[in-house]
């Protein structure tokens, strides 16, 4: 308790300190309490000696240190224990696969096409079986229970490169349906819900259209917020944007970024290395199948270790 | 020089072709041979046509009212043997089209034998088994036999209708549904199948229209639907051109209601787009 509140007084003052430049996008209150939160762990795992000199020095970027406080245990919401996944044809797309994710952490994973992005985001969810480890969401394992794999499916929501927008339905009807059919809402709240995240993605005038009817960066926004409608703790996104026209990116991005701010979980294929370095907590470079670097988004861009991330980066940057 | 003489006899044929002219030409010469080609063969083979003979065999006008004719009511049986029929074998498709998809292999065995027994015979044989063989285990009569092996056979065909309907829902229709937490019964019912149903129409309409056809061999049975019917006023009358292209004339009646049901039916289900 006391180191934590000591750090909060650090915190506090360096962030308050004019003279001092902090470099972080977005220090705010949801950063201080993350930091809190991974004290104890930090202090197991990790000399507090290395951790002092680290954040008074002045070189001491506090995202640095952020990442060093998610590096270990923590609140879990994800635990995925050497999962392995092969292909009937053949293909491995993940191999002995192992990583856990904070409560409230951003993790941007990137890497060549085929190297088992989608896989692994699609096995969080079961959408996709494993073949051997385990996954954890919450506590709840990912087994052959239906019970669980509800439970998860609930609490996992999901957004997709194509959007998957449901086309027989309005807008509004593709945000309801979930909530009417598997939160059993009734239909006024249900509308009410609904009406609330399409304000907050702001297409709130577009409720009685169709998905064809709207650009593709609307039908993402309403893809999110339709994921959102089952009040998800954690949020995957596929590629959200790597099927929209350029000027349509950043409205999407905007609203995954007003996500993050908000504290939910997400884990995010993207190539979008600004998003990255905006909001992300921890990058994972990945390649066939297997993760060949973690670190954060500063990491990635100042000095990555392995030769295959620096040749990765140098294609997509 | 070639060339282009050439480019403009074929912009001049693609007019002719497009305009509506070429069309009603057509049509009208279709007509003319038709007549031509059955004026030739009733004057050969001498017959002595009675058409005024035929409306009471339909309906006609008495002092009490209306009278039904042995015709009309064969037209209502078979009217009641195709719409029940109709309705059991879309049941039947579905059910066959959701097992053949399941993941159980007895569930899709079970489908498998049905679908190939039933293809792989022919209806007539279908319909005397049941009844002859069937129908006194069982106990039913003529008419349940008939809509029993109606439905049984129209079905097997209506499945797998269906099931090229749900197969071309894109999976990331199913992907959606699934991570929304949505339960199998709820992704049919809400996603899949009210998007397979604009695909499918269409050629559930003409196996419908098949079935309607179909159900003529009943008589084979002695179920007195129209087509029973016409042939005992034929074998009392011998008005046998009048009454076959009249029997005809309202199997056309009924199928044609049927497109045109369908038809606005589609319209209302189109998307927007
Ligand atoms: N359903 C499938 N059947 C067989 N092989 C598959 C299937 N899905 C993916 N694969 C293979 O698994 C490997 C990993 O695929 P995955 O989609 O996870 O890659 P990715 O990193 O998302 O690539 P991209 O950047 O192109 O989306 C690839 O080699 C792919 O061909
Ligand atoms: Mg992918």
């Amino acid at each position: 308790m006391a180191v934590c509140g000591r750090i909060f007084e650090i915190v506090s003052r360096r962030c308050n300190d004019n003279q001092l430049v902090v470099t972080i996008p977005n220090i705010g209150p949801r950063s201080i309490q993350r930091l809190c939160i991974n004290i104890t762990p930090l202090r197991k795992s990790h000399d507090l000696r290395q951790f002092h000199k680290l954040f008074l020095g002045h070189d001491t970027d506090i995202e640095e240190l952020f990442y060093m406080a998610f590096k270990d245990e923590g609140d879990n919401i994800i635990v995925v224990d050497n999962i392995s996944k092969t292909f009937p044809g053949g293909v491995k797309a993940l191999v002995d696969f192992s990583t856990k994710i904070h409560r409230g952490e951003v993790v941007v994973i990137i890497g060549p096409s085929g190297s088992g992005k989608s896989t692994f985001l699609r096995c969080l969810n079961g959408l996709e079986e494993i073949d051997s480890g385990t996954i954890e969401i919450d506590g709840i394992p990912l087994d052959d229970n239906k019970n669980n794999r509800l439970e998860i499916r609930k609490e996992v929501g999901m957004v997709f490169q194509l959007f998957n927008l449901f086309p027989h339905l309005t807008v509004l009807e593709n945000i309801n349906l979930a909530l009417r059919r598997v939160r059993k809402k009734s239909k006024e709240e249900a509308i009410r819900t609904s009406m609330n995240l399409l304000e907050k993605v702001g297409i709130a005038e577009k409720v009685d259209n169709y998905p064809s009817q709207l650009s593709g960066g609307q039908q993402q926004r309403v893809a999110i917020a339709r994921a959102l409608a089952m009040m998800p703790k954690i949020m995957l996104f596929d590629e959200a944007t790597s099927a929209l026209d350029p000027e349509m990116i950043g409205e999407v991005l905007d609203v995954m970024k007003k996500l993050a701010r908000e504290g939910m979980t997400m884990v995010c294929v993207t190539h979008e290395m600004g998003f990255a370095r905006e909001v992300s907590d921890r990058v994972i470079f990945m390649e066939a199948g297997r993760i060949v670097e973690v670190g954060t988004a500063k990491h990635f861009f100042t000095d990555p270790n392995e030769e295959r991330t620096k040749l990765f980066l140098s294609q997509i940057l | 020089m070639v060339e282009s003489r050439h480019s403009i006899s074929r912009g001049l044929w693609r007019k002719i072709h497009k305009s509506p002219l070429f069309d009603i030409t057509q049509f009208v010469l279709l007509i003319v041979l038709i007549l031509w080609f059955f004026a030739r063969s009733t004057e050969q083979l001498g017959y002595n046509w009675q058409w005024y003979q035929v409306p009471r065999y339909i309906f006609q006008m008495t002092e009490d009212g209306i009278q039904f004719g042995p015709l009309w009511e064969g037209l209502m049986i078979t009217f009641r043997i195709s719409a029940i029929s109709l309705v059991l074998s879309l049941v039947i498709g579905l059910t066959t089209a959701l097992l053949r998809l399941s993941h159980s292999f007895v569930a899709k065995t079970i489908a498998r034998v049905y679908l190939e027994l039933i293809r792989n015979t022919p209806l007539l044989i279908q319909l005397f088994f049941i009844y002859f063989v069937l129908g006194p285990v069982l106990g039913l009569s003529r008419f349940p036999s008939a809509v029993l092996a109606l439905s049984l056979f129209e079905g097997a065909y209506a499945s797998e209708i269906f099931r090229a309907g749900i197969v071309s829902i894109r999976r990331g229709q199913w992907e959606a549904a699934y991570s929304l937490g949505l339960s199998l019964f709820d992704t049919y019912k809400d996603i899949v199948l009210p998007q397979a149903i604009r695909r499918i129409l269409p050629p559930l309409t003409s196996q419908a229209i098949s079935l309607i056809k179909d159900s003529a061999l009943v008589s084979t049975i002695a179920i007195y639907d129209l087509t029973m019917q016409a042939q005992a006023v034929i074998a009392e009358t011998f008005l046998t051109f009048e009454l076959w292209f009249t029997v005809a004339g309202m199997y056309l009646i009924v199928t044609a209601t049927l497109s045109i049901i369908v038809n606005i039916m589609e319209n209302r289900f189109k998307m927007v787009t």
